[in-house]
C-alpha cells in the first residue's frame, strides 16, 4: 500500500496564517498600501530595495500533504528547506533542482520565489520545472490556487509556474506542490585538469557517450564531472568514463560529493573575491566569451556551460552588452566593493525590451492591480 | 452537435467581402480560402463531434504576412483562432463562426540542429516526429510523444503543452523547450526565453505553453534535444487485479525507480489492443504494465534487477521482458495502436484525458465502472500510470438519437470525479471547448477571473481563439458549479438559474 503522510492538515492549525495574512493583503488592498513580502530575508541581496509594510511568510509554516508514492509533496511557504530537504532525504527523496539556501533560515517559499536551481539545472531541471502547483493571495487580497498536486495539468493557465521567480510581485506564495525525484542510490564524481576552451566540448562527448550526467562545472583549470544513478550503473558508467578520459591522457581523480553542495552554497574558496559577482547566463557552448575577460576577472562555469559565475570590475553596461550580444543575460547578483551609490544606480537584473516589459507590466496589473506586492523589486515598472 | 460557445461580446467592424479584398493583398491567392468547400476541410479538429465553418482560412508563408494578419485582424476585431495540424483532442482549433482560422502549415520548416548546444530551431508548423528523425544520426531525439506525434506539429504541441507516454522521466513540452518566437495580438514579434537556460523577468515561456492559442501566436520554436539512451529495455507484467497492477506502480515508484515510460491498461484495452496488433498481450489479464527502462546498459541490469522482486510481490502473474528490438516495438504497438483498436469495436468512443494523484487509480476505475453500468455505456481503460493520467474511452454509437449527450454527461461526471480525488480534468488534451463547463468545478469564480485577467493582458480585445480554454462566468453561473468560498457567493450581482 502506497504511504500517505498528511501534517498540520487542519485549517485552524497554529502555523498555517492564511486568514491573518488575507486580511493583511484586503486591508492593504482597499488603503494601496505597499508590501514588503518576505519570509526570512535569505535572498533579498537578490532584488531591489521593499517599500512598505511587512508581510513575513515566515511563520507559514508545515508539510500539507506529502506522498512519497506519488513522487509531489505540498507544503507551506514558510517551511525551511533545511526541514524540507531532511523530510524528504528521510523518504529517500529529494528536490531535484538542488536549491541554493545561502542561509540556514531559507524558506521554501523564498526558494520558489527567487527561483534558483544548482548544479544539476541542464540535466534534472529548474525550481519551475518542479512546480506543479501553489496557492497564493493576489495583490486584491484573493486567496486562489492554481495546478494541483499532479504532474500533468493543463487546466487553466500555468500560473504556478509562472510565480516561480516573480519574487513576490504577483502574489503571495502560500503553499507550492512540488515534484520530487528519488534520491539516486550512488553519485560519484570525477575532476580532471582541461583547457577551458575544451570544456563544453568535453561534456557534450562525454553526455552523448550516454554517462548519466547530472552536474558539470569548470573552474580553476579543472572539469568536474557528477554521475548518479543505481549503484551498479553509476560503478559501471564511472569506472568507464575514467578509462576512456585515462585514454585521452587525462589524469582523472575522484572528488567529494561535498564540492557540489560548497558551490551551490557558494563556499568553494573561489567566491572570496573582493569585485562584483555576476551570474552570467549563456548558450552551453559560448566560444567567444573570453575574449572579454580582463587579468584580474574571475569565472567558474557550471551548468556544463551553460551559466558562468563572472567576477569582475568591469562597468555593468559593458558585461551586459557583450553577455547579450553572445545571446545571454547577466544577473548583478553580489555588489561586493561595489560603491553603494553605484549599487543603486545598477539595475540587478537583466533589463527587458520595451515590449517584454509592457506585457510584463500587463501581467502584474492582472495579478496585482494597485502595485502593492514587492513593488519595484524586480523593475521599478513592476 | 450543437455546441453552445460563450459570447465575448466581439464585434467584427468590417465585411468578409472587403476583408478577402484586404487578405488578398497579404498572401497568395492559394492561401486564402474563403467559399465553403474550400473552408470545409478546416470545420473541426480532432475534436470532430463539434463543427463550425470559419469566415476564412488563412495561410501564411513568412512571419511577417502572420504580423500583417494579425494586425488587420485587430484593427478590424475579428477574432482568430490559430491551428497546426488540427489533432486537438479538445476542440482547441474549432473555429468560431466570425473568426479567421490561421493555419500554420506552410511554416514547416526545420531551421536550425545545433550538435553543440542540442537544441533545433523549427518553425511552428513542423511535425513533431520529424524533429526526431531529422536527428536521428546524430543519436539524439525530442522527447515528448503524444500519440499524434506522426501528424501533430510542435506549435500545437506548445499549445496545448503535450505529454506522450515518456513525461515522467523526460518532462511535457514545457520542459523541453527554451525560446519561442511569439507574435502579440499587437502585431509585434517577440522572443520569449532564450538559447541560454533562462530569462530575465517573468517566466513567460511556462505561460505560453497550454495557453490554447488564446495568449500569442506561436511562429517558432526551439526546442532542446536528448543524447538517445544507449540501452532500453521493456517489461510487460500481466495481472489478475487491476488494483494490484496500480499499487506495483506507485511501489516501484516509492522504491525509487523512474521508469522511462509506465502504461497501465485494462481487459478490455488489452483485448482490443490485441485482436488489432497481435502483440503477445495476455488477453486473460485483468490488467497489464508496460514498463519501459533505459541508459546505460549497467544502469538497465540494475534497475530490471530491482524491479523482478517488485512486480513479484506486487501479484503479477507473469512477467515479460522483450527480448529484442522486435518485441520491444511490439509490446508499444499495441499499447499505441488503443484507440484505434477501440475504433474497430464501436462505431464511436470518446477519449477522456483526467489525471488524479495515482493512489487513487482503485477508486477512480470503480467509480468509472459504476458510471458505465449506469449509463448502459462500455468503457475501456488506457492509463499513463507513471504520472496519473487516464485515458477512459467511452463506447458510444452517435447514431442513436440522444447518445453522444448521454455520453459527454457520462464523461463530465468522469472529470467531475478526478477533481474529487484530488485530480484535475485535463492532462494533456486541453479544455478547448469541450471541458469549459468542467472548469467551473475545478475553478472558483476569482481564479477564473484571475485567468481571463491574464488573457486580456495579453490580448486586450480578446481576439485569439476567443471562447476556448477559459469559459465565461455567467457561463459558470448557468452550468450550476460556481464554487462557494467562505459561504459568500462570488459575484453576486450575476443571474444564476
Amino acid at each position: 500500500m502506497s504511504s500517505h503522510i498528511q501534517k498540520n492538515h487542519t485549517h485552524n492549525n497554529k502555523n498555517d496564517q492564511t486568514d491573518k495574512l488575507v486580511r493583511q493583503v484586503q486591508t492593504a488592498y482597499q488603503n494601496r498600501q505597499a508590501l514588503a513580502i518576505q519570509g526570512n530575508g535569505s535572498k533579498l541581496f537578490l532584488i531591489h530595495h521593499l517599500p512598505g509594510q511587512r508581510l513575513s511568510t515566515a511563520s507559514h509554516q508545515g508539510i500539507v500533504n506529502y506522498l512519497p508514492s506519488e513522487l509531489t509533496i505540498t507544503v507551506r511557504s514558510g517551511t525551511l528547506l533545511s526541514d524540507l530537504k531532511k523530510v524528504l532525504a528521510e523518504n529517500g527523496q529529494m528536490l531535484a533542482f538542488e536549491p541554493p539556501e545561502f542561509s540556514a533560515n531559507a524558506t521554501i517559499g523564498g526558494t520558489i520565489a527567487a527561483g534558483l536551481s544548482g548544479s544539476s539545472r541542464p540535466f534534472t531541471g529548474s525550481a519551475r520545472d518542479f512546480v506543479l502547483g501553489c496557492k497564493i493571495i493576489n495583490g486584491r487580497g484573493e486567496l486562489l490556487q492554481f495546478g494541483g498536486e499532479v504532474i500533468k495539468n493543463v487546466a487553466g493557465y500555468d500560473l504556478s509556474r509562472l510565480m516561480t521567480g516573480s519574487y513576490g510581485s504577483l502574489g503571495i506564495i502560500l503553499e507550492v506542490s512540488l515534484k520530487l525525484l528519488p534520491l539516486p542510490a550512488r553519485e560519484q564524481s570525477i575532476s580532471f585538469s582541461l583547457q577551458l576552451n575544451q570544456f563544453a566540448h568535453q561534456v557534450q562527448r562525454l553526455l552523448i557517450a550516454g554517462y548519466p550526467i547530472t552536474a558539470a562545472c569548470y573552474s580553476r583549470e579543472e572539469a568536474y564531472i557528477r554521475l548518479a544513478g543505481s549503484n551498479k550503473g553509476v560503478e559501471f558508467s564511472y569506472r568507464e568514463m575514467s578509462q576512456t578520459l585515462a585514454q585521452q591522457k587525462f589524469q582523472p581523480q575522484e572528488v567529494n560529493n561535498s564540492f557540489w553542495s560548497e558551490l551551490n552554497e557558494q563556499q568553494l574558496s573561489f567566491f572570496n573575491q573582493t569585485q562584483p559577482l555576476w551570474r552570467l547566463s549563456l548558450p552551453r557552448k559560448t566560444e567567444n566569451f573570453e575574449r572579454y575577460i580582463s587579468a584580474e576577472d574571475k569565472q567558474l562555469i557550471d551548468w556544463g556551460g551553460a551559466l558562468r559565475w563572472f567576477y569582475s570590475n568591469q562597468p555593468a553596461d559593458k558585461i551586459r552588452s557583450y553577455t547579450q550580444s553572445l545571446g545571454g543575460h547577466a544577473q548583478l547578483f553580489r555588489g561586493n566593493n561595489m560603491d553603494s551609490e553605484e549599487l543603486k544606480s545598477i539595475p540587478k537584473q537583466e533589463p527587458l525590451t520595451a515590449a517584454l516589459m509592457k506585457i510584463h507590466q500587463q501581467i502584474k496589473r492582472a495579478m496585482d492591480p494597485h502595485f502593492i506586492l514587492n513593488h519595484g523589486c524586480l523593475y521599478p515598472e513592476l | 452537435m450543437p455546441l453552445k460557445i460563450d459570447d465575448w461580446g466581439i464585434k467584427t467592424q468590417i465585411s468578409k467581402h472587403e476583408l478577402v479584398q484586404i487578405f488578398s493583398k497579404i498572401v497568395a491567392t492559394d492561401s486564402l480560402l474563403f467559399d465553403s468547400e474550400n473552408l470545409k476541410p478546416y470545420e473541426c479538429d480532432g475534436l470532430s463531434v463539434y463543427r463550425q465553418l470559419p469566415l476564412m482560412v488563412l495561410l501564411p508563408d513568412t512571419i511577417e504576412q502572420i504580423q500583417q494578419i494579425i494586425r488587420v485582424c485587430f484593427k478590424y476585431q475579428i477574432p482568430v483562432v490559430s491551428r497546426g495540424a488540427g489533432t486537438s483532442l479538445s476542440g482547441g482549433a474549432l473555429p468560431l463562426e466570425n473568426g479567421i482560422v490561421l493555419s500554420l502549415a506552410k511554416l514547416n520548416k526545420i531551421i536550425e540542429i545545433d550538435r553543440d548546444n542540442l537544441t533545433a530551431r523549427v518553425q511552428p508548423g513542423v511535425r513533431n516526429l520529424a524533429i526526431s528523425e531529422a536527428v536521428n544520426d546524430h543519436a539524439l531525439y525530442y522527447a515528448p510523444d503524444p500519440s499524434s506525434q506522426i501528424a501533430c506539429s510542435i506549435g500545437g504541441n506548445v499549445a496545448e503543452n503535450a505529454g506522450g507516454v515518456h513525461c515522467l522521466k523526460y518532462g511535457l513540452t514545457v520542459h523541453n523547450v527554451l525560446q519561442l518566437k511569439v507574435i502579440t495580438m499587437d502585431g509585434e514579434l517577440i522572443e520569449i526565453g532564450s538559447e541560454a537556460l533562462d530569462s530575465p523577468g517573468y517566466d513567460l515561456l511556462a505561460l505560453m505553453h497550454g495557453s490554447e492559442g488564446m495568449l500569442g501566436v506561436v511562429v517558432e520554436v526551439l526546442v532542446k534535444l536528448r543524447v538517445k539512451p544507449k540501452v532500453i529495455k521493456v517489461l510487460m507484467a500481466s495481472f489478475d487485479q487491476v488494483n494490484s497492477a496500480g499499487e506495483t506502480v506507485s511501489e516501484i515508484i516509492s522504491r525509487g525507480i523512474i521508469p522511462a515510460g509506465l502504461e497501465l491498461m485494462d481487459k478490455s484495452a488489452i483485448k482490443a489492443a490485441e485482436d488489432f496488433i497481435h502483440a503477445g498481450y495476455p488477453v486473460d489479464a485483468a490488467a497489464i504494465l508496460l514498463c519501459e527502462i533505459d541508459g546505460s546498459l549497467a544502469e538497465v541490469d540494475a534497475q530490471i534487477e530491482q524491479l523482478q522482486p517488485i512486480f513479484k510481490l506486487g501479484g503479477a502473474i507473469e512477467v515479460q521482458i522483450a527480448l529484442n528490438e522486435q518485441q520491444r516495438k511490439t509490446f508499444w504497438a499495441g499499447r499505441k495502436a488503443a484507440f484505434p483498436a477501440v475504433g474497430r469495436l464501436s462505431p464511436d468512443y470518446y477519449c477522456m484525458d483526467g489525471t488524479i494523484p495515482r493512489f487513487q487509480l482503485g477508486k477512480i476505475l470503480d467509480r468509472i465502472h459504476d458510471l458505465s453500468d449506469e449509463y448502459a455505456l462500455a468503457v475501456v481503460n488506457v492509463f499513463h500510470a507513471g504520472d496519473g493520467n487516464l485515458h477512459p474511452l467511452i463506447l458510444y454509437n452517435a447514431n442513436n438519437p440522444g447518445e453522444l449527450e448521454k455520453t459527454e454527461k457520462m464523461g463530465g461526471e468522469i472529470l467531475a470525479a478526478c477533481v474529487e480525488l484530488g485530480g484535475t480534468i485535463t492532462g494533456e488534451h486541453g479544455v478547448g471547448v469541450e471541458k469549459l463547463d468542467q472548469m467551473c468545478i475545478q475553478f472558483n469564480a476569482a481564479e477564473l477571473q484571475q485567468f481571463l485577467d491574464i488573457k486580456t493582458a495579453f490580448d486586450r480585445k480578446n481576439l485569439l481563439n476567443p471562447g476556448k480554454g477559459i469559459p465565461l462566468l455567467h457561463r459558470c453561473a448557468e452550468f450550476g458549479a460556481l464554487h462557494v468560498h467562505h459561504g459568500q457567493l462570488p459575484h453576486p450581482e450575476l443571474e444564476r438559474f
